[in-house]
């Protein structure tokens, strides 16, 4: 059996909301790990995974709320075998013109030694086995924590994990997805950040391709590696982008559009007990992401709006993209917009009024419910 | 309703029934020596007998492959293996075809493709030929129209010229007659799945003596030509599928479902793209739709055909056809319906009524 020291970052500030937090934190790394025959164990406030399975490390890495996995060796409480494990560890690594330090806790306050004693102790261990060594305490190349509980903990190797905050401890949001690189990066910058994710797409079949809405499928798929089972909505635009076109101005076909996919997602962020919508929106990368078309989007719904991408560059989302799997997917060459109906130039500077009295032009509850009858709820 | 069968032909019911049993059969290795291995191959001959009689060839030039791109590559690449030269083929060829020619070009061939509108008139082909021209390959029917180029008397002028002349069949295999030595032909590509068989299983009719150097190496099997413990049970399946087949009788069935589909068609505003002198199993229209619009509404009503065209957001393929039509607007919504002995009248009635349906309802989008 494998062990594997978690440790957490944000939550440790939390004060009494601490165990709830906690609680969450390790109910999501069992839930990971179901499939695993491996125990999650919560003791004097540290986490332990022990496990068999080696893709156990790499998703424990990957669980929001965690910002280090430490691989960890367990042996019974007597030197001699704090020794020979040390011994052990060690020696698997190139010591050459290396420095270290011991570092030592020991909530564990029945047992004799100090930890200061414990130190001293190891750390004349370590430098008669191993002689090339030398102590550095101030910038060890390796860093060997031993605590000392029911027994003694030690470990030298630490990975980063993806930190953030434990998946759906800050509530729930609408997440308006394309196919497209953004909306999944923007999904995974708000879960990280403990957001429960209601993924919703919007397509307009026939006219979009059966592979197109499988695509967006695949995303979300991905995006449950990260963030669990999930419930996928979709619905169908086309009725309702029929009636836009044939009432209003060609030029704000797109934002009459992007405000009515907000007023939808506001619809089912009500539904679904969610206080927020998220998208991928990042300013003027495309004509309608200008700030005034922002604006006019925003106007449509009376939630909040997070826009976690909204500073970022394409390249920078491209990077999550790449790191967070969900890039190749979203490259595949199946649109949500077949160009039979995009308008030949978009006003890049609406003004509210004008969408506005564009709107009046049309029954805004038909343009709603030709869109909301067609709602679907998938579990991924 | 399935009109997809040039992609591919979904085994008929009695096949499947036959699987089973067609399993026990062919579980045995070909190649081994024993009791069991010699019985085996023994039938597989009978299938290779089979094929050589559809075609007109002896057994002993018949070769089974995993499939007809593979034959065709098999074909072409064998053929070129250290030789230099002038190769002239057709624009509307298969991907098998295609690629493998545009690696050949990056290897030092010269290629030449032929406009299909050339291609009914063995003349201008024999007018494209050059000094250097080593091998012609022109498809026999062309798999997004049924488009037939028979060109007779094609294959004596180049056996006279001394030039090697390779067609890729598949689409002819089992529905259009095919004579390959009365039309003087030297290679020729097949594949089992078309016609109702299994997939993983393709045939190369390859003549004596031609020196095609194998794409890989191994235990000898098809004379060397295609080493590889071979695809019993779809050979054997194949078997089963010629058994069952009658090409005269099953073209005439064809013709006229063709026939309907056709006067359907044009009763609802289609523009055929095929000739009546294609191949009937296939049939080639447009309808002012977007292909793929079309063909995602038709498959979600459970009417299932291929597309010619699709548009740029969509990996923007089009068929190869499409830049060589006549009115070459009417690429953009074209679609191939293609037929089996299998498609009922009743199956086009209904599919006619959906399609009349889904037309309307979409016309109002554009």
């Amino acid at each position: 059996m494998k062990l594997l020291l978690i440790k957490y970052g944000e939550i440790g500030l939390k004060g009494k909301n601490r165990h709830l937090f906690e609680n969450r934190l390790i109910q999501n790394i069992r839930s990971r790990l179901k499939e695993y025959p491996a125990q999650v164990k919560l003791d004097s406030g540290r986490i332990y995974v022990e496990y068999e399975d080696p893709e156990v490390p790499q998703i424990v890495r990957d669980t929001f709320g965690l910002v280090e996995v430490c691989l960890c060796e367990k042996v019974p409480l007597e030197l001699k075998f704090l020794e020979d494990k040390i011994e052990q560890m060690l020696q698997g690594y190139n010591l050459l013109g290396k420095s270290f330090k011991i570092e030592t806790k020991r909530p564990n306050k029945s047992y004799p030694r100090t930890s200061p004693e414990l130190s001293r102790y190891i750390g004349g261990f370590v430098l008669s086995k191993f002689p090339e060594l030398r102590v550095d305490v101030h910038h060890p190349d390796l860093l060997i924590e031993v605590e000392v509980r029911e027994s003694f903990y030690i470990y030298i190797e630490r990975y980063p994990a993806v930190g953030g905050m434990p998946y759906s401890s800050a509530g729930r949001a609408v997440l308006l997805m394309s196919g497209g690189i953004d909306s999944p990066v923007a999904g995974y910058q708000m879960a990280r950040r403990g957001t429960k994710i209601l993924p919703l797409h919007f397509h307009a079949q026939p006219f979009t391709s059966l592979e197109s809405l499988e695509k967006v499928r695949n995303l979300v798929r991905r995006m449950s590696y990260y963030m669990g089972p999930m419930n996928f909505y979709h619905m169908n635009l086309l009725e309702s982008q029929q009636l836009i076109r044939e009432s209003c101005n060609e030029k704000h076909f797109t934002i009459l559009q992007r405000r009515l996919m907000t007023k939808l997602a506001s619809e089912l962020a009500k539904k679904e007990g969610a206080l927020a919508l998220i998208t991928g929106e990042s300013l003027a990368q495309v004509a309608s992401q200008t700030m005034e078309g922002i604006s006019c989007t925003n106007n449509a719904s009376n939630r909040v709006i997070f826009r976690p991408l909204i500073s970022f560059d394409k390249e920078d989302i491209v990077t999550i993209s790449k790191a967070i799997g969900t890039y190749e997917i979203s490259i595949l060459p199946f649109d949500d917009a077949c160009t039979v109906f995009l308008p030949s130039r978009v006003e890049t500077s609406p003004t509210l009024g004008s969408i506005l009295r564009e709107e009046e032009k049309m029954d805004l509850d038909e343009l709603f419910n030709l869109a909301w009858k067609t709602l679907v709820k998938e579990k991924i | 309703m399935y009109f997809d069968h040039a992609s591919t032909s979904p085994p008929s019911d009695s096949l499947n029934r036959s699987l089973y049993e067609l399993s026990l059969l062919s579980r045995y290795n070909p190649s081994s020596s024993h009791k069991e291995g010699l019985e085996l191959r023994k039938r597989l001959q009978r299938v290779r007998l089979q094929v050589g009689k559809l075609i007109g060839a002896p057994e002993d030039e018949i070769y089974f492959t995993s499939g007809a791109t593979e034959a065709n590559n098999l074909a072409l690449q064998g053929l070129c293996f250290n030789k230099k030269g002038h190769i002239l083929s057709s624009a509307v060829e298969h991907a098998s075809i295609e690629e493998a020619l545009v690696f050949l070009e990056s290897r030092g061939f010269n290629v030449t493709r032929l406009d299909p509108k050339n291609l009914t008139n063995k003349e201008i082909v024999l007018d494209n030929l050059r000094e250097d021209t080593f091998m012609v390959s022109i498809m026999t029917v062309q798999n997004e129209t049924g488009e037939n180029y028979p060109l007779d008397g094609l294959g004596k002028a180049l056996s006279k010229r001394g030039i090697i002349y390779h067609r890729d069949s598949v689409q002819a295999f089992g529905k259009i007659p095919v004579n390959v030595k009365a039309q003087g032909i030297d290679l020729a590509s097949f594949s089992s799945h078309k016609l109702g068989g299994l997939k993983g299983l393709g045939i190369l009719y390859c003549r004596k003596s031609l020196g095609i150097h194998p794409l890989f190496f191994g235990g000898g099997q098809e004379k060397g030509l295609r080493p590889g413990t071979e695809n019993t049970l779809g050979i054997l399946a194949l078997g089963k599928v010629l058994e069952e087949r009658n090409l005269s009788s099953d073209y005439l069935y064809v013709k006229d479902i063709n026939a309907r589909l056709r006067t359907g068609f044009e009763q609802l505003g289609g523009s055929l793209l095929s000739t009546p002198q294609a191949s009937p199993y296939i049939l080639a229209v447009s309808f002012p739709i977007p292909s793929e619009v079309l063909l995602t509404a038709l498959s979600l009503k459970g009417v299932y055909v291929s597309a010619g065209s699709a548009c740029h957001a969509n990996s923007g393929k089009e068929a190869r056809i499409v830049p060589f039509l006549e009115n070459k607007e009417l690429g953009r919504g074209m679609l191939r319906f293609s037929i089996s002995t299998d498609t009922s009248l009743k199956e086009v009635e209904d599919m006619l009524e959906i399609l009349s349906a889904t037309l309307k309802e979409l016309i109002r989008y554009l």
